[in-house]
């Protein structure tokens, strides 16, 4: 944690991640409005003092939808990256603990599901569940899966020959116990700042769902649902378009810093030297 | 070096099964009689919708039902839509020059723009180079490209006019016209991939700054260009080729959004009118397609990797 604090981009990510989590946790006592009030007097209005950063096209508050779509987005990435680093860890550490046809059985999967392009699996699970909250996060959830099994499955290759887990073995100690102990501590770093890249764009991949009307459905606030209908009135009011655009991009932003601070933290040589 | 292109042409084989597989079992696990869902819930005559039961096979066991879809794939009869009537393979085809124009020219911005920034913010003793690559790869990586694009038809076509809204000539009949309306769409599709590739290029050259051989070019006596262009790029060039390829991977399924935002209508386009209007047949043919494209990249990627690394050539 001190490292991180000397760490620049890592703290500021941070600070973004940590105030919009925040936010977003307390909605309904920090949103000025009801996200799903209409005002129709107040039809694309600019921002004001009124409505901070103006109204769309039903008289929405903007502000207001966005902290809530900001509650959406955050909750549907956690989940399905949630499912996915516990998944793939699992995978993973199974298929480097044990090797054999296990690994190669488990790999291979990962590897045809990782030529699969991620969009299109996410909107082919769409389709067939039905679009909406569970089959987002479900979507997002599996094609995340075989990024999390390769990372856990390189340490766990290395660990496993190491003396001490060869001694825990002679002393008898079962499996899980030695996976709980000795693989488990060696996996959760690169887990971890997996696990904050994978948050940065599987909230790009939950708008994009969204903005295709695949994913949260009216009227659930999304961003990405927000910038579609947005669109349609961009040249009336830009602000239903730009605004919750520029929203997604800050919280994504913010992951991105937070996780190349970590990596720095972890990998000096992407630090420049002059 | 043959037995490797086999060895790569045969791991193709499980990746194409299974693509296959879930291409077929769409129609099934969609919620619906999949005679309905063929016919696009269009009629409730059951005469009719027995009939189709019957000629598509559906009314067999699922294992032959399949061994029956792949026979007709492979005799490239795709069914028929539904909605429109025509055969889904030439709606396919049709569409398909304008996602692959698309991706190309996206392909083509990425390279020129990722690969000379990312060398300069690696080797430039100026902190601007740097500046400006992680202003652009931030700017890449975090806003989604739906909301670029939008931005973009705003600012450039709606206010400055520098661009065309949405007008697109075939590329044979107006070259021109069609490179500058096509210029915008291909941007936005190349900005996310290119901000990756500038973060490889920039990480695989300080990888090889670092290295012995580069101190000995300079100590040599060799000119700072001779040693960027043909020690240090040379050997970072490798990394760097293995992203550019993953991401064209990237820029076909990511084509589907940009597609949608500029209304161009190719095949990523095709698919998601396929959604709204329930029209599955089209769907499974838009997906095998796009699926296929990128495991074909995929492949030349890798054998572009292997006939560049001497470490793998010369085993």
């Amino acid at each position: 944690m001190g490292t991180l604090i000397k760490n620049r981009k890592g703290i500021i990510g941070l600070s973004i991640v940590f105030i919009i989590a925040t936010t977003a946790l307390l909605a309904p006592y920090v949103a000025p409005y009801d996200p799903t009030q209409m005002h129709f007097q107040d039809r694309f209005s600019s921002p004001s003092s009124h409505y901070l950063l103006g109204t769309d096209f039903y008289g929405r508050d903007i502000l207001s939808r966005i902290i809530y779509g900001y509650r959406t987005s955050l909750l549907i990435s956690s989940l399905a990256v949630m499912i996915a680093s516990t998944l793939g860890s699992t995978l993973g550490i199974m298929a480097g603990y044990f090797g054999g046809q296990l690994d190669t059985l488990i790999m291979r999967t990962m590897d045809i599901l990782f030529a699969f392009p991620v969009l299109l699996l996410a909107i082919v699970i769409v389709v067939i569940v039905g679009p909406g909250l569970v089959s987002t996060i479900l979507a997002i959830g599996i094609v995340y899966v075989p990024i999390f099994s390769r990372i856990a499955r390189g340490p766990t290759l290395s660990v496993k020959e190491d003396g001490y887990v060869e001694a825990a073995k002679a002393l008898g100690e079962g499996s899980f116990r030695i996976i709980l102990k000795h693989i488990i501590p060696n996996v959760s770093v690169p887990i971890f700042v997996q696990i904050t890249i994978s948050l940065a764009t599987a909230i790009l991949f939950e708008s994009s769902l969204s903005f295709l009307g695949l994913g949260t459905q009216p009227p659930n606030a999304s961003l990405g649902l927000m910038v579609s209908e947005g669109r349609n009135y961009i040249e009336i009011s830009p602000w239903g378009t730009l605004f919750p655009g520029l929203a997604i991009a800050l919280v994504v932003l913010g992951f991105n810093l937070l996780g190349d601070g970590l990596q720095q933290i972890l990998n000096p040589k992407l630090r420049i030297e002059r | 070096m043959f037995q490797y292109i086999l060895k790569r042409l045969l791991q193709l084989i499980p990746v194409l099964l299974v693509i296959s597989v879930l291409v077929f079992s769409l129609i099934h696990l969609i919620p619906g009689d999949p005679a309905e869902i063929i016919l696009g819930f269009e009629t409730t005559d059951p005469q009719i919708i027995a009939a189709v039961r019957h000629s598509f096979g559906l009314d067999k066991p699922l294992y032959i039902q399949y061994f029956l879809w792949l026979k007709q794939i492979a005799r490239g009869d795709f069914g028929k839509s539904p909605q429109t009537g025509r055969p889904v393979l030439q709606s396919i085809l049709e569409s398909y020059s304008f996602t692959i124009e698309l991706a190309i020219y996206a392909f083509f911005l990425m390279v020129t723009i990722a690969i000379p920034l990312g060398a300069l913010a690696a080797v430039s003793s100026s902190k601007v180079p740097e500046l400006i690559a992680q202003a652009v790869t931030l700017f890449g990586l975090s806003t989604p490209s739906f909301w670029s694009g939008s931005m973009f038809i705003l600012l450039f076509s709606v206010h400055l006019h520098w661009f065309p809204v949405v007008h697109f000539s075939a590329f044979f009949a107006n070259p021109l016209n069609n490179i500058w309306g096509f210029f915008l769409p291909a941007m936005t599709l190349a900005i996310p991939n290119t901000a990756s590739t500038i973060r490889m290029v920039r990480a695989s050259m300080l990888e090889v700054k670092g290295q012995d051989y580069i101190k000995t070019a300079r100590a040599k006596g060799l000119n700072e260009s001779n040693v960027i262009l043909k020690h240090m790029l040379k050997n970072a060039l490798i990394p760097i080729i293995t992203t550019i390829g993953i991401n064209a991977g990237y820029l076909l399924g990511g084509a589907i959004v940009v597609e949608q935002i500029f209304a161009i209508p190719g095949v990523g386009r095709l698919g998601l009118q396929a959604i709204v209007q329930r029209d599955y047949p089209t769907l499974q043919g838009v997906v095998l397609f796009i699926a296929l494209s990128v495991v074909l990249v995929n492949l030349v990627t890798d054998l572009t990797y292997f006939f560049l690394n001497p470490k793998i050539r010369y085993r």
